[in-house]
């Protein structure tokens, strides 16, 4: 407590934190990836016409991301009071974009799944684009809720929107990839052509990652801060620990593993099974690690001292 | 003990009920002895359990040998004109009142701790459980404050506006009468805090602004801040 009310330089605590609920302030991770890998999973699965994919993401979207969210609210009960301030708060949107994306995506599969409309009827393909824009919307809303905050400005940048974007795309292509893998229904063209595509996210997502903590560690006190914090910098040890976690979990395993692993089998196509599928998983594992990196790297601008002393 | 209206030797004045009204403090970095006895007073005052802060006082060495010197830089709600969290809340739990006190409606906020994200001063807490400091030994004003707050429900200073309205409704003048006064600006001993209508030249924290060189923290964020810092070093 002492600490806490002396401090100047402070890292934001609210979101990924450990929080006194326990469990509960665990939660919005969970949901924060979740809220990227289903909207990724279905426009993935939609562009491959993959069936078992697109059911995943209503099912992930569901569980994964609503029932998460609704846990980690304070006040859970409330939760359709967040769709009062659309006009300014992200919170308010990205709650929009994913009531949309629900009712249109499932609308979309019960209707295609269960009833004998044709698939180019215009209520078929009125969902279906609906559905594909609400999800891009969805996929987006949280780098822009972060951008948002100026107060950040490890997460005040144009990077947090592009770079959430293609996480969603890069972790919706791989798990579509894991899920052809265990469920079956995706065939050669598709794997290969989601494979190609898994690899330039992979690329995008890296140079994205590695530019931003560049540039960042040459700008503000804070951004400097946020960037030694994500490579395990910080002097806490549990902070210390975060960093370790985006280092190795995230960009080595997470992004420079799965790209090596991936590379070599589009060239040479002759990579074991069980590597690619490895490298597929460690994936997602580091889209969740780059994810809470950035959440939790996020540094408060300290007091000017230029304006304490004229 | 005198009161704020006899140290200052300010007449209240009747007309600026018809006036709008735009409260604010001024901080003076020379006076503040980093003592803490604004945020002990705030959490005696209002029932604050461990989890909540609505004031702290940060502090930061400044300079390079021989000429160093230790600041203490009170902290709370800044009572933007622009407030970040008025625009990042989605329930509208937060809201700005005509006389600038930016509020939080625990009957509507869901929890998100978007708001205390946002905002660039940390002066929002979560109460994320009932735990209290004292709970075998709480005292009858302490379970009526502790039953103010809810939990799950985002906290923040808020001028101790009970204390205002009340004192305007028994014709006191906010920052001259002390009844009528956050309880930091009362409680201060160093008397580092003034307080009142930046809108009354009259007013106590009027006065010090048109008396000394000041600034605002974190303004090149463009959240205009109700709260003005006199520094250490005063330019006149």
């Amino acid at each position: 407590m002492i600490k806490t009310i002396r401090e100047d330089l402070i890292f934001q605590k609210d979101w990924a934190g450990k929080g006194e609920r326990g469990l509960r302030d665990q939660m919005l991770m969970p949901a924060i990836f979740f809220g990227a890998i289903s909207p990724g999973l279905y426009l993935s699965s939609l562009f491959t016409d993959f069936i078992a994919g697109l059911w995943a993401s209503i099912f992930l979207n569901i569980f994964g991301y609503g029932v998460t969210h609704l846990l980690y609210l304070g006040k859970m009960e409330r939760f359709w009071r967040g769709l009062f301030n659309i006009r300014q708060s992200w919170i308010s949107r990205g709650l929009l974009f994913n009531i949309l994306f629900t009712i249109t995506s499932t609308l979309y599969l019960v209707i295609t799944g269960f009833t004998a409309v044709s698939d180019t009827s215009s209520i078929v393909l009125t969902l279906k684009w609906a559905s594909i824009l609400s999800g891009i919307l969805f996929l987006a809303y949280p780098g822009f809720m972060l951008s948002f905050v100026k107060a950040i400005p490890f997460w005040h940048s144009a990077v947090e929107p592009a770079l959430f974007f293609l996480q969603g795309l890069l972790g919706g292509t791989a798990m579509e990839l894991l899920l052809g893998v265990l469920y079956g229904g995706l065939d050669t063209t598709a794997w290969n052509a989601l494979i190609k595509v898994n690899y330039i996210l992979l690329l995008a997502v890296l140079i994205i990652i590695l530019s931003a903590l560049i540039v960042k560690a040459l700008h503000t006190e804070a951004e400097r801060a946020s960037v030694r914090y994500l490579l395990g910098m910080h002097p806490d040890p549990e902070r210390a620990r975060d960093g370790a976690l985006f280092l190795y979990g995230a960009l080595i395993s997470g992004l420079i593993f799965p790209l090596c692993v991936i590379g070599f089998q589009i060239i040479v196509s002759k990579t074991a099974p069980v590597l690619l599928y490895f490298a597929l998983t460690v994936e997602l594992v580091g889209i969740y690690f780059a994810k809470y990196g950035f959440i939790r790297a996020g540094a408060y601008t300290p007091v000017s001292k230029g304006q304490l002393r004229p | 003990m005198s009161t704020l209206t006899e140290q200052y030797s300010v007449t209240a004045d009747t007309n600026t009920q018809s006036r709008t009204k735009h409260y604010g403090m001024i901080i003076d970095l020379t006076k503040c002895l980093g003592c803490q006895t604004c945020t002990v007073a705030c959490k005696v005052f209002h029932g604050l359990g461990p989890e909540i802060v609505r004031v702290r006082v940060v502090e930061q060495e400044i300079g390079k040998y021989p000429d160093v010197e230790r600041l203490y830089i009170p902290l709370r709600c800044m009572h933007c004109d622009e407030p970040e969290c008025l625009k990042a809340c989605p329930t509208g739990a937060t809201k700005k009142r005509p006389d600038g006190i930016v509020t939080v409606d625990k009957d509507e906020c869901m929890g998100c701790r978007y708001c205390s994200v946002v905002c660039p001063y940390q002066a929002r807490s979560f109460l994320a459980t009932p735990k209290r400091y004292f709970p075998e030994n709480g005292d009858h004003w302490e379970d009526h404050r502790y039953r103010e707050h809810q939990v799950g429900t985002m906290d923040k200073c808020d001028f101790c506006k009970d204390r205002i309205d009340r004192g305007i409704k028994k014709g006191l003048v906010p920052g001259i009468d002390p009844d009528a006064t956050p309880i930091c600006v009362v409680s201060c001993i160093g008397k580092a805090l003034y307080f009142g209508d930046l809108n009354d030249p009259e007013s106590p924290a009027s006065k010090a602004l048109a008396r000394y060189e000041h600034f605002r923290l974190k303004e090149e964020l463009g959240t205009k801040p109700s709260i003005y810092y006199l520094p250490r070093r005063r330019q006149k």
